[in-house]
């Protein structure tokens, strides 16, 4: 199962309510609102928490979402890329979060830097939706995963860290 | 509609983004916190206090600010470990931070784990204040109690306060009282009463729970009326201890009057008397109250020198006059004996040069007797001393005792030789002992059953004089008292001494003196004694030895005189030719003069050898047995044999065995031999004998006998000895040789004589022969007397022829 601190996590965020995708017209507008409110009280509780670890943005639309994400290891701050598109099922259908920068350097990812997700996330999800939203999947899919393969990436000396990310990161 | 909606979903969409860029809370973890508190610790870039639960910090600063804010709420004063508790840092910091407060701020005061203001001070001052206007005094102890804080610093407190806050006085005694003047004053008053009104002695506790004083207030108010003279007396004994007492100035005074007018009169100080007054250690007092009188310190008074001396005089007195003196009648009635023994110690020591212990006796403690006074005494004994003296050496207990003694001696002197000898009195005695003669005068006084108790009396009264001596010889009384010769009884002393005139002269009550008395002379008497015995033996020794001289010649004379007469009867009956006449003749003779000679014989044999006997008896066959048996062997063997000739009767044997014995190494006594002449004028004393013996008899019986004697002598010019049994057979041998006529005239009246023997109680007849024989005694008288001319000249005649 999902570790306590991730539990703590999703249920700090706000449920969603409306079932609708990109192709219901005003319902996915509804479902969309919610989505923002949902991530603005995630990224409030993280930054609340000292725990702030991505910027997301997104198209007119919403059907597409692009941003980065970063990890702290041993003080010293990895960041990646991040991007995914929403589904046409969505929401019944869980958004596949990308890293294209580590596309290769893992076996935990799919071709073009698809993360995989563990077991436990589809029955989850699936047993949550409509509920769970975007900033679920951040929090439940790319949070965990950070945790577990970027130090093991680091120690393989596959991810080496950058001056210049840190340098961008302060201006 | 949904224009508004994307609308909303723009703004939404940009306040996502205004979220997401929105700086981070710098929010730190409690972890991270804590390591950067740590780390700054550490680099002393900050100084911090922990808190007990550790989980806060506080600085020192503000640890201070709560301190002082802690104490201004607890009203000036708080106990450090409340303030732990109060503000969860540990005692360590806040101690530290509170004598920081204590160094910085004057005000501020750290006592015994307490914090102080100066607030709380003056609150106190303010509170004792009360106190004391309420209670009149108020102690530092009290208020520790009180306060729960270390009495000096309640002591400075208070005497910072004093004349400021507190309006009360210290007290000088003691610092740690406080008291108003009026409670001081009220306190005084109350004391200066209840002693001024004392007229005895006193206790201070009954006083302080009458007057409901404290003690220690007590003392100061009594030193402070005394200062001022407001009370008379004194405090004896220890102070605070309770025990002390108050002695009113007049009851001292009216106490040393009546001890003073006591001592004046009387010359004395009964300790008794002195305890009834409430005087304690009455020897200290008598040392103290008289400082410059000689007193003697008795076991039951003191006396002064004024009954010494009268005691010193009356001793004086009697040894002048050389009487005895009793002091008890001189010294108050309640002496007692140990007093006055010590009085006369006392006394006797003063007046040594005077007199010298020799001269004086004391008896009884209290009896005090001159050696001439003794000597007086022992005057009546002299008498009895010879005659006891006479008794011992007759009885011949004397010569045992001697004889004892003399081994004795041999035993005793070994040992005294070792012993040096000090006294003159024993240097006499030891010459005696060497003398051989002293009779058990060696240990003379020591050889006493009472030996022992008479020692000690002995060693009290002399007062050491000769004590050693007698201890040294002690070993030697136990092995000499059993041959001791006592002339004197200790009873008989006793009974000699009541009866003195001398000693009744003195008083009644004198049974115990006299004992001592008697117990003091009766060894002296005894050497006395002995002397005395001594004197008397030797003088009897002499006498006897002259005596035994003369009667020795004496003996011989008279054996010498009895042989002859034996030898003289022996011829007479030898003119008996009838062997029946003459044998019983014979047998008379040794049955009577023959064993009177032996008598004397053996008496004087048995005196020669000691042998002791019953003189005034006849020595009896038995008693002659007796006296052989302890003879010595030499003397033996011919007195046996003349004791057996006594039983034959042979004279002539008889008169062997006499010169046997008489013989030389048992009488050496010489029998002269025999004497014509000699025999001729024992014949003729032998007649006249008779013939004296006739005239001067007037029984018939024996004029006949006697007269018969005289014929037969007249005729034969021999003697005989014979009884009256003979008469007739003499009258039949003398009938040859008589004249018809005075034969018939002798034969008549021998039959007369044998008709009276034998007629009984017939009066008429009996007085009949009676008046004949009286009738015919002178004519036999008259013919005894006569015949003699006749025969005699008959005699001549025959001789003429």
């Amino acid at each position: 199962m999902v570790d306590e601190a991730t539990k703590k996590t999703l249920s700090s965020i706000p449920l969603l309510k409306t079932k609708a995708g990109p192709r219901d017209k005003d319902l996915w507008v509804q479902r969309l609102k919610e989505e923002y409110q949902a991530l603005i009280q995630y990224v409030k509780n993280n930054k609340g928490a000292d725990n702030d670890w991505f910027r997301l943005e997104s198209n007119k639309e919403g059907t597409r979402w692009f941003g980065k994400c970063w990890y702290i290891h041993n003080l010293l701050k990895y960041e990646f890329d991040v991007e995914f598109d929403i589904p046409v099922t969505y929401p019944t259908t869980a958004p596949e979060i990308a890293l294209p920068e580590l596309d290769g350097k893992t076996a935990k990812m799919y071709r073009g830097g698809k993360i995989c997700l563990t077991d436990h996330f589809k029955p989850l999800w699936a047993r949550n939706v409509p509920k769970f939203g975007i900033a679920h999947a951040m929090a439940l899919g790319l949070g965990p995963w950070l945790a577990v393969e970027i130090p093991d990436m680091i120690d393989k000396g596959v991810v080496s860290h950058k001056e210049k990310t840190e340098g961008d990161y302060a201006t | 509609m949904t224009a508004v909606e994307w609308d909303e979903v723009k703004r939404l969409a940009a306040d996502f983004q205004r979220a997401q860029l929105t700086s981070t809370v710098q929010r730190l973890s409690e972890r991270n916190c804590i390591e950067i508190v740590t780390k700054l610790l550490d680099l002393k870039l900050l100084e911090v206090v922990f808190t007990t639960d550790g989980k806060e910090y506080v600085t020192p600063q503000q640890l201070t600010r709560e301190i002082r804010d802690e104490l201004y709420v607890h009203g000036g004063r708080i106990n450090l470990v409340d303030l732990v508790k109060l503000l969860s840092v540990d005692l360590n910091q806040i101690s530290a931070r509170a004598a920081e407060i204590e160094r910085t701020d004057q005000n501020c005061s750290l006592v015994l784990g307490q914090l102080i203001d100066k607030t709380y001070v003056s609150r106190i001052a303010e509170e004792v204040n009360e106190r004391l206007l309420q209670q009149g005094q108020v102690t530092i102890s009290d208020l520790t109690r009180q306060y729960d804080l270390p009495s000096d610093f309640l002591q400075t407190v208070v005497e910072k306060q004093l004349g400021k806050t507190i309006h009360g006085k210290q007290d000088k005694t003691d610092p740690q009282v406080f008291f108003t003047e009026s409670y001081v004053a009220r306190n005084q008053a109350c004391v200066r009463g209840a002693l001024a009104a004392a007229l005895r002695p006193i206790s201070v506790a009954t006083l302080l729970s009458q007057c409901g004083v404290e003690e220690r207030l007590f003392y100061s108010i009594i030193g402070n009326l005394m200062e001022t003279k407001q009370v008379a007396g004194v405090i004896t004994g220890k102070q605070q201890s309770g025990s002390s007492m108050y002695i009113p100035s007049i009851y001292s005074r009216s106490q040393n009057e009546w001890v003073n007018s006591f001592y004046k009169q009387n010359g004395y100080l009964e300790y008794d008397a002195l305890v009834r007054l409430g005087i304690q250690d009455h020897q200290l007092f008598v040392r103290r109250h008289f400082p410059n009188e000689k007193l003697l310190l008795l076991p039951t008074c003191a006396l002064g020198p004024q009954v010494l001396d009268q005691v010193e005089a009356a001793v004086e007195e009697a040894v002048a006059t050389g009487s005895m003196v009793n002091i008890m009648p001189l010294l108050p009635s309640f002496f007692e004996p140990e007093d006055a023994k010590e009085i006369l110690t006392e006394v006797l020591k003063n007046s040594k040069n005077k007199y010298t212990s020799q001269n004086v006796h004391v008896f009884c403690s209290t009896v005090v007797l001159t050696e001439q006074f003794i000597q007086k005494l022992t005057k009546p004994f002299d008498a009895i001393i010879q005659k006891k003296a006479e008794e011992v050496v007759s009885s011949g207990a004397y010569l045992l005792a001697q004889a004892e003694s003399k081994v004795q001696n041999n035993r005793g002197l070994a040992e005294q030789d070792e012993s040096s000898t000090k006294s003159d009195r024993r240097e006499e005695r030891r010459k005696k002992a060497t003398g051989g003669k002293g009779g058990g005068g060696t240990q003379g006084r020591e050889t006493k059953t009472k030996s022992t108790k008479k020692k000690y009396l002995r060693g009290k009264a002399a007062a050491g004089d000769d004590s050693d001596e007698e201890t040294a010889s002690s070993g030697k009384t136990s092995k000499s008292s059993v041959n001791k010769l006592e002339l004197l009884s200790f009873a008989e002393i006793k009974g000699v001494l009541t009866a003195d005139e001398l000693l009744q002269e003195e008083g009644d009550d004198l049974a115990e003196l006299i004992v001592e008395i008697a117990n003091h002379i009766h060894p002296l008497l005894n050497m006395s004694g002995l002397v005395a015995a001594e004197v008397i033996f030797e003088s009897t020794m002499a006498t006897t030895a002259q005596n035994r001289r003369k009667t020795h010649s004496e003996l011989q004379d008279k054996l010498n005189a009895m042989f002859t007469n034996v030898r003289l009867f022996e011829k007479g009956i030898k003119q008996f030719s009838d062997k029946n006449v003459e044998q019983p003749l014979a047998k008379y003779l040794i049955k009577t003069l023959c064993t009177e000679m032996t008598n004397e014989i053996f008496s004087y044999v048995a005196q020669e050898n000691m042998i002791q006997y019953d003189e005034a008896k006849e020595l009896s066959p038995e008693v002659r047995m007796k006296i052989l048996n302890d003879l010595p062997n030499e003397s033996k063997e011919p007195l046996l044999k003349l004791h057996k000739s006594l039983n034959t009767n042979s004279v002539e044997e008889v008169l062997n065995c006499v010169e046997g014995a008489l013989g030389p190494g048992i009488c050496d006594m010489i029998l002269r031999k025999p004497d014509k002449k000699k025999e001729r004028s024992q014949l003729l004393t032998h007649r006249q004998a008779l013939l004296e013996q006739l005239t001067s008899s007037e029984d018939p019986a024996l004029v006949l006998h006697l007269a018969s004697l005289v014929l037969f002598q007249a005729v034969t010019q021999t003697m005989l000895h014979a009884s009256g049994r003979f008469v007739s057979n003499i009258l039949t041998y003398l009938q040859s040789h008589l004249t018809a006529e005075i034969f018939k005239t002798m034969q008549q009246y021998h039959d007369l004589v044998l008709k009276l023997l034998t007629s009984g109680a017939d009066d008429d007849h009996r007085s009949h022969i009676v008046n004949a024989l009286q009738e015919g005694m002178l004519a036999i008288k008259e013919i005894a007397t006569s015949f003699k001319k006749h025969s005699s000249t008959e005699k001549s005649q025959q001789q003429s022829e």
